[in-house]
């Protein structure tokens, strides 16, 4: 019994240094955490704490790459931010415009969604986490939180664990005075070079094939096609679908304009999840903006960075583009 | 009972499996005490058999049944015979062994037959190594289970402090480490030679700390309930040669080839002089490189380290004599470089998918030209730079200043509590909570 109260005594003093640790790690580092001016966390503090921009661009690397949120706002007189993040999906824009439309009403939203966004994929839940360190911010926040983690909202109360793996990454955006995907951007990410020819073997399918992880089942909610001689079948994530479909119905209560759009490929590519992203949009009458397969782009390597994305001149010509149709469609008068 | 659990939580139906070996070794052993003369060897056979049966039948029979395709394809005959859709019982080789050892030494008399159907059940599936190791022998584990295990505040701190030390290599090295060599495996075709080396270099620190890191956990844990198991690691990445290598890596494989194999198969031949232990060597490592995974890269990847061991046998005198007048430190530190790099160059095959993309990679790491991929954000990279400077540090310390400097054993308190704050604040700050099982799960 001596030796169970000695080694209980132990434990707790070392849980008590923890947990002073653990704030003071907090206090020292918040500040420093949204001060950040680019990167990742910064584009999400933007879009959750200070964005009041009449136009959003909201997307994975399609979004952050393509669009010049500087080149549209010196051609349509409005103020513009693109707060793509690389990697993210629906499960990421939906908490997202939903935090945002709490205490802002943005004119437009384009949502530049990848051709297989409603595809099921573990690593889409995985990347939730970037979503730690605004833990507690509001209820569609935490719910994504949790969507990664089931106990990620106790974890929470760790500040150690809520900025996981962000010290590296704040560290080198504080010391990197890089243009890209900063404040001074607006959020634009540019690539420069082409690399499209050495990349293009590894496709956009098999790139997105390697996304999936085996495991995490249970997420999957409905299976819709087999290949009987390739065995393969596909996933659909209902969630993604239910996150785009109750995006749509409240941007259109709330009379904000959504154009949804999906960027060029330098290959053509086709697959069930395109062909049923483009049906919902149409059913839903939103304005979609299909460009994954323009021949204007693909296979003009002169435009790619790599196979799925566009180098800067590409980005600079689509950018000219949407920002054509958006006149045209009069999204901005 | 909460071993049988452990094992259920993954496919409960293969329970089935190990208690059938159970079964059949348990009885075997009996018999294999009491009969006398010829049946005592039948009754091994029929355990081996058994054990080596289900583990080709999970392990090796798609392994087979592929390449007895691709002979008969040859002929353009069409293989008749169908592949099983089933997945590999967890642990399976490493617990398969574990109760062939239990067989083998009650036959050769040097262990007593276990009585107690419950004791020796636990001796097969005691769960802090069930999955993955360490490969227990019935002299070292067994009598521990008769002993009585009362509060011991020592041996639950020394356990806790061996299971933080694996929690640390497993989430904060070995899956911050996998992010980038997963990334370049997973696009090795389009990868530059730079690139291509730095995920093997990598490779080598995420193997070591993952498998070690279980290996801590499983001996911390099991310390803590009152159990010795036996090491696993010792400072592998000093290893003056290879022949050193795997006595300080995976050192419970190792020792079970040696007594089991090696030397029986050296007896056997020994009037084939130096020969019998060539051959003794070549077979031990093609069936150890087989042992880890029915694949034709695993049967490489212990070909290759056969060779060398072989190579390091024959070539001993002449070493000895040539590197007589060279000073030791350069001796040592030359045959840990070159040790290091021959593992960094046999994990290849062990990591890839392939024969072909291991080629590949090796060839494009020959070439070593093209940019130096970081990926993005840099800062993984970074990590990763940083943590194998700590883990090689570590290593360090514990090859050449083990008694002298002492992190979790410091006499000092507020130094030791220090190291454990360091610890887990390093878990909690960096680790990656989502990196999946740990490898040799697969095994």
């Amino acid at each position: 019994m001596k030796g169970v109260l000695h080694l209980l005594k132990k434990l707790l003093a070392l849980i008590i240094i923890i947990v002073i640790v653990d704030q003071l790690f907090g206090l020292c580092f918040t500040p420093i955490f949204f001060k950040q001016v680019r990167g990742k966390f910064f584009t999400t503090s933007y879009a959750l704490k200070t964005t009041k921009d009449d136009i959003l661009v909201i997307g994975a690397s399609h979004a952050a790459q393509h669009f010049d949120a500087k080149l549209m706002e010196s051609k349509m007189g409005v103020s513009v931010f693109n707060l793509g993040n690389q990697k993210q999906s629906m499960l990421y824009y939906y908490p997202l415009i939903k935090s945002i439309l709490l205490r802002h009403k943005p004119k437009v939203i384009i949502l530049t969604l990848e051709p297989d966004e409603l595809q099921y994929s573990t690593s889409d839940y995985d990347v939730l986490s970037i979503f730690l360190p605004y833990c507690g911010s509001n209820s569609y926040i935490d719910s994504a939180i949790t969507l990664s983690d089931k106990t990620a909202k106790f974890k929470c109360l760790s500040n150690l664990y809520r900025y996981n793996s962000t010290l590296g990454y704040v560290f080198l955006y504080l010391i990197d005075k890089s243009y890209n995907k900063s404040i001074y951007s607006l959020g634009f990410d540019p690539q420069y070079g082409n690399n499209c020819k050495r990349s293009n073997a590894s496709n956009f399918t098999q790139a997105h094939a390697a996304k999936s992880k085996p495991g995490g089942v249970e997420a999957i909610h409905f299976k819709t096609s087999v290949d009987a001689n390739k065995k393969i079948v596909s996933h659909f994530d209902s969630l993604k679908i239910k996150y785009l479909v109750n995006i749509i119905s409240e941007l259109k209560q709330k009379n904000i304009k959504l154009l949804v759009v999906t960027t060029p490929l330098y290959e053509i590519h086709n697959s069930i999840y395109a062909d049923s992203l483009s049906r919902l949009l149409t059913s839903k009458k939103v304005a979609f903006i299909n460009r994954t397969n323009d021949k204007t782009y693909s296979q003009n390597c002169d435009l790619f960075y790599d196979a799925n994305h566009l180098n800067i001149k590409g980005a600079d010509m689509f950018t000219n583009m949407i920002v054509d149709s958006l006149k045209s469609k009069t999204f901005i008068k | 009972m909460s071993s049988c659990y452990f094992y259920m939580a993954y496919i409960p139906v293969y329970i089935l499996i190990l208690g059938f070996t159970i079964v059949i070794d348990y009885f075997a052993g009996i018999y294999l005490e009491e009969k006398k003369g010829k049946s005592r060897k039948l009754f091994l056979i029929l355990s081996l058999v058994a054990n080596i049966g289900i583990l080709c039948i999970f392990k090796y029979y798609n392994f087979i049944n592929e390449n007895l395709s691709l002979l008969l394809g040859t002929f353009s005959v069409n293989n008749p015979i169908p592949y099983l859709k089933i997945l590999l019982p967890i642990g399976l080789s490493f617990h398969t062994f574990q109760a062939m050892s239990y067989t083998i030494e009650v036959y050769r008399g040097s262990q007593k037959a276990e009585r107690n159907f419950g004791i020796y059940a636990l001796y097969v599936m005691f769960y802090p190594q069930l999955v993955a190791g360490p490969i227990e022998r019935p002299q070292n584990l067994l009598h521990q289970f008769y002993e009585k295990h009362q509060f011991n505040y020592a041996r639950i701190v020394d356990g806790l402090k061996q299971m933080l030390k694996g929690f640390v290599k497993k989430v904060v090295i070995a899956d911050r480490v996998a992010i980038y060599v997963d990334t370049i495996y997973s696009t090795s075709d389009i990868q530059s030679g730079k690139t291509l080396a730095c995920a093997a270099f990598f490779f080598a620190f995420q193997i070591y700390c993952d498998f070690s890191a279980y290996s801590d956990i499983a001996i911390g844990s099991a310390r803590v309930m009152g159990f010795d198991l036996m090491s696993n690691f010792n400072t592998p990445f000093f290893s003056r040669s290879v022949t050193d290598f795997w006595r300080r890596w995976h050192m419970s494989l190792t020792t079970w080839f040696n007594d089991y194999l090696f030397t029986p198969i050296t007896i056997s031949k020994r009037d084939w002089g130096k020969y019998a232990v060539v051959f003794a060597l070549l077979v031990t490592f093609f069936i150890s490189g087989l042992w880890h995974g029915a694949a034709w890269t695993f049967v490489l990847f212990g070909v290759f380290n056969g060779m060398a061991v072989t190579l390091e046998f024959l070539t001993k005198k002449i070493r000895k004599k040539l590197f007589k007048s060279l000073p030791q430190p350069l001796v040592e530190t030359v045959g840990i470089t070159l040790t290091f790099l021959f593992a960094c160059f046999t994990w290849v095959f062990f990591r890839a998918k392939s024969v072909g993309q291991a080629t590949d990679i090796l060839k494009t790491i020959a070439k070593f030209k093209g940019p130096l991929y970081v990926g993005y954000p840099k800062d993984n990279f970074y990590y990763s730079i940083l943590f194998i400077f700590l883990v090689l540090l570590y290593e360090f310390k514990e090859e050449f200043f083990k008694t002298t400097v002492k992190l979790f054993h410091n006499n000092n308190m507020a130094l030791r509590y220090l190291c454990y704050v360091i610890a887990i604040v390093l878990i909690l700050l960096f680790g990656v909570f989502n990196g999946g099982q740990f490898i040799y799960f697969q095994f």
